[in-house]
């Protein structure tokens, strides 16, 4: 008999980086296709143009340290790939959008800490205003959004892929400020959409519960009071007051005597 | 709110069958330590005969608690053996004669609650009662405490994946176990027992409330299937929403695991010291995954070759459980009261990727820490005091929950040692 020493524990939840991936990735797919039918030849090919410059780039810089070419390293970037596929203004250059491409890929391979959505999303979202936003989602029906929404959140809920306080906390907020601007246009269905994979992502968010809230709270505040271009910017800044403010909360609670 | 959550549980292999009784070995390989690993004073001589049941060894310290031979026989020596710990320890070697002699047979009592309240703590300090939920925390000590027992909780959550040692024990002597804790009432004048269990054990909850006109002041209530609510503190915030900051029994609750109440009553029935325990065997690598009665000192390769053996010949050793558990690098090792169950596992390899973020961990840790903080402060020790790893109670959870496979427990014991350098 062969018995191996090893430290435990000696079972683990199947919600691995893996399975969490997957599912932010399948729950893309609906936001994107349906971008896509919304004006099929201009979006399919910037579509294209994206996934071939980010993908490729990727896979190029992989190949020339070294690294093993398999599907599951690749999933960060099928992520960015589908995200920015969505939030991309329609009347964006084509090569601009290409080269842009390489270049943030490169960054994204080169600076962990840009390694992941919320940054990318961040700086894309910068072009909205740059590029005219308004006519992004303009063909979009906002209960059909509604509906991919809703479906979205609760699959994500579910298989814990995201920080559902955060995403919860800021909807609600920006549900009642659309009511109270009577807006419930572009503006709104990008703030859902930034909600679900940007500001309630991993990475750069705070992790004690009380805190996601908060922090969900006041992002929701600032989004329904600052235009949206210095609202992403905002992100930033509150992300990293959030996150020392969530380190300190974490002594807090390790003070607390009892459970 | 209790933390934590619902788990891979794999209890239905071993679960609702019979206990099976193993058989008695030739010999019997009695460790001598006790709680805490404490080492122990031998106090008999290589070459004498000893009864079954008769103290081998004490503990020098302040719970002075014994070590006793499960057969009669003779002591044919003393050697370093591997503990389930992993330790070389010496170990009492006995040559079982299979007479199960005892020194002097005292027969069974009719009535179990006429003791006072001084005899039943000496009785458990003698008899060797202790918790058997992996602790080995001595019973009597708890008892003992010169405090007003109010309330008396009997844990019967066993949250452990694949153990259902407690459940078979509650199933077989539901009547034995109330028993008892009415003596207890009795005795200690403890206003209120509340039997817990999972949601889940239907079967268990509709057998107790069948006895439950008799007994007035039992109660059962059942909590949620998640772990790990079986930890003491956990338990009483889930039944009375009460944060115990040091020891329950200060706010007069006492918590026992229902297989230490079945001690408890053997003892008041016999007064003979514990020298066997019910145990679970199961994992995807035993052929017959069941509930064993066993002898303390029995080999676990003794244990599982008695059960049908093993279906592979590589993989993880367990004792206690899956998550708090620890392998073992044979099975030539005895078993002793703490040993709840053994299982032997497939060794499954998780790839160890990058922390992603995700919380997880920090939200599920039952004592509040954060795991993943301490990781990073490991070499930082002004953080790692505020961040308090010794508060950890190793349940691994933050390690199960993990999406990237780190191991976060091992990481805050590695802290704690550390930081007490
Ligand atoms: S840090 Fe300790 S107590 Fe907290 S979840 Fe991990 S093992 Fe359990
Ligand atoms: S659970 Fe794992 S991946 Fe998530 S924050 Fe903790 S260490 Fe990082």
């Amino acid at each position: 008999m062969n018995f191996i020493l090893k430290q435990g524990p000696f079972l683990h939840s199947k919600n691995n980086k893996f399975n969490i991936e997957l599912t932010l990735l399948i729950t893309l797919i609906p936001f994107v296709i349906y971008k896509i039918s919304s004006n099929l030849i201009n979006n399919l090919l910037l579509f294209i143009i994206i996934l071939v410059s980010s993908l490729l780039t990727s896979i190029f810089i992989d190949y020339i340290k070294g690294n093993k070419i398999k599907i599951e390293n690749y999933m960060d970037d099928i992520i960015y790939i589908l995200i920015v596929s969505f939030i991309i203004p329609e009347n964006i250059s084509y090569l601009f959008i290409f080269l842009i491409n390489i270049l943030i890929s490169i960054i994204r391979k080169y600076i962990k800490f840009l390694n992941y959505p919320i940054v990318i999303g961040i700086i894309s979202f910068g072009f909205l205003d740059i590029f005219n936003k308004s006519i992004i989602l303009s063909n979009f029906n906002l209960y059909i959004f509604i509906i991919i929404s809703i479906i979205t959140i609760l699959v994500l809920i579910i298989n814990k892929s995201f920080k559902f306080r955060i995403a919860l906390a800021f909807i609600l907020l920006v549900t009642i400020g659309g009511f109270l601007k009577q807006d419930f246009g572009t503006n709104f269905m990008f703030l859902i959409f930034n909600s679900i994979y940007i500001i309630a992502s991993f990475k750069l968010t705070p992790n004690n519960a009380f805190i996601q809230i908060l922090y969900g709270l006041i992002l929701g505040v600032v989004a329904i009071f600052l235009p949206i271009f210095y609202f992403y910017i905002s992100i930033i800044l509150i992300s990293l007051i959030f996150i020392y403010v969530d380190k300190n909360y974490s002594y807090y609670l390790a003070l607390k005597k009892g459970i | 709110m209790v933390r934590g959550t619902k788990i891979i549980n794999n209890k239905n292999i071993s679960l609702n069958k019979s206990i099976n009784k193993i058989e008695m070995p030739d010999y019997v390989y009695i460790p001598l330590v006790t709680y805490n690993n404490k080492k122990c004073k031998f106090l008999g001589k290589i070459g004498n005969y000893v009864y079954k049941g008769e103290k081998l060894a004490t503990s020098n310290d302040k719970y002075d608690l014994g070590v006793y031979s499960s057969v009669s026989g003779f002591i044919r020596g003393i050697e370093k053996r591997i503990f389930i710990d992993n330790t070389l320890v010496d170990t009492i070697i006995i040559e079982n004669d299979f007479k199960e002699r005892e020194k002097a047979k005292k027969g069974a009592k009719k009535k179990i609650n006429n003791y006072t309240k001084e005899e039943v703590i000496t009785l458990l300090k003698n008899c060797g009662v202790i918790g058997m939920s992996g602790t080995g925390f001595p019973t009597y000590f708890k008892y003992g405490m010169d405090l007003k027992i109010k309330k008396l909780i009997i844990n019967a959550v066993e949250g452990e994946p694949y153990m259902t040692a407690d459940f078979s024990v509650l199933n077989s002597y539901t009547s034995e176990i109330l028993e008892a804790i009415d003596a207890l009432i009795e005795i200690f004048k403890i206003e209120e027992a509340i039997i817990v269990l999972k949601n889940y054990n239907q079967k268990a909850i509709s057998d107790l409330k069948e006895y439950m006109g008799s007994y007035t002041k039992i109660k059962v209530k059942t909590v949620k299937d998640i772990y790990p609510i079986g930890y003491e503190k956990s338990l009483i915030k889930a039944l009375f929403n009460i944060n115990i900051k040091t020891n329950p029994i200060e706010k007069g609750i006492l918590v026992n695991n229902i297989s230490t109440i079945y001690d408890i009553y053997k003892v008041l029935k016999y007064q003979k010291p514990i020298t066997e325990r019910i145990m679970t065997i199961s994992g995807e690598g035993i052929k017959k995954p069941q509930n064993v009665l066993v002898k303390e000192g029995v080999l676990i390769s003794e244990i599982i070759k008695q059960i049908g053996g093993y279906k592979f010949k590589k993989g993880l050793l367990v004792v206690n459980g899956p998550m708090i558990g620890k392998t073992l690098e044979t099975d030539n090792v005895a078993v002793t009261k703490q040993v709840f169950g053994i299982v032997f596992l497939k060794d499954v390899k998780c790839k160890i990727e990058d922390c992603i973020n995700c919380g997880k961990c920090v939200n599920i840790c039952p004592v509040r820490i954060s795991p993943i903080e301490i990781m990073k402060n490991k070499k930082n020790p002004s953080k790692l005091k505020k961040l308090k790893p010794e508060k950890c109670i190793k349940c691994g959870l933050c390690s199960y929950i993990c999406p990237s496979n780190i191991n976060l427990k091992e990481e805050v014991i590695e802290s704690i040692r550390v930081g007490g350098d």
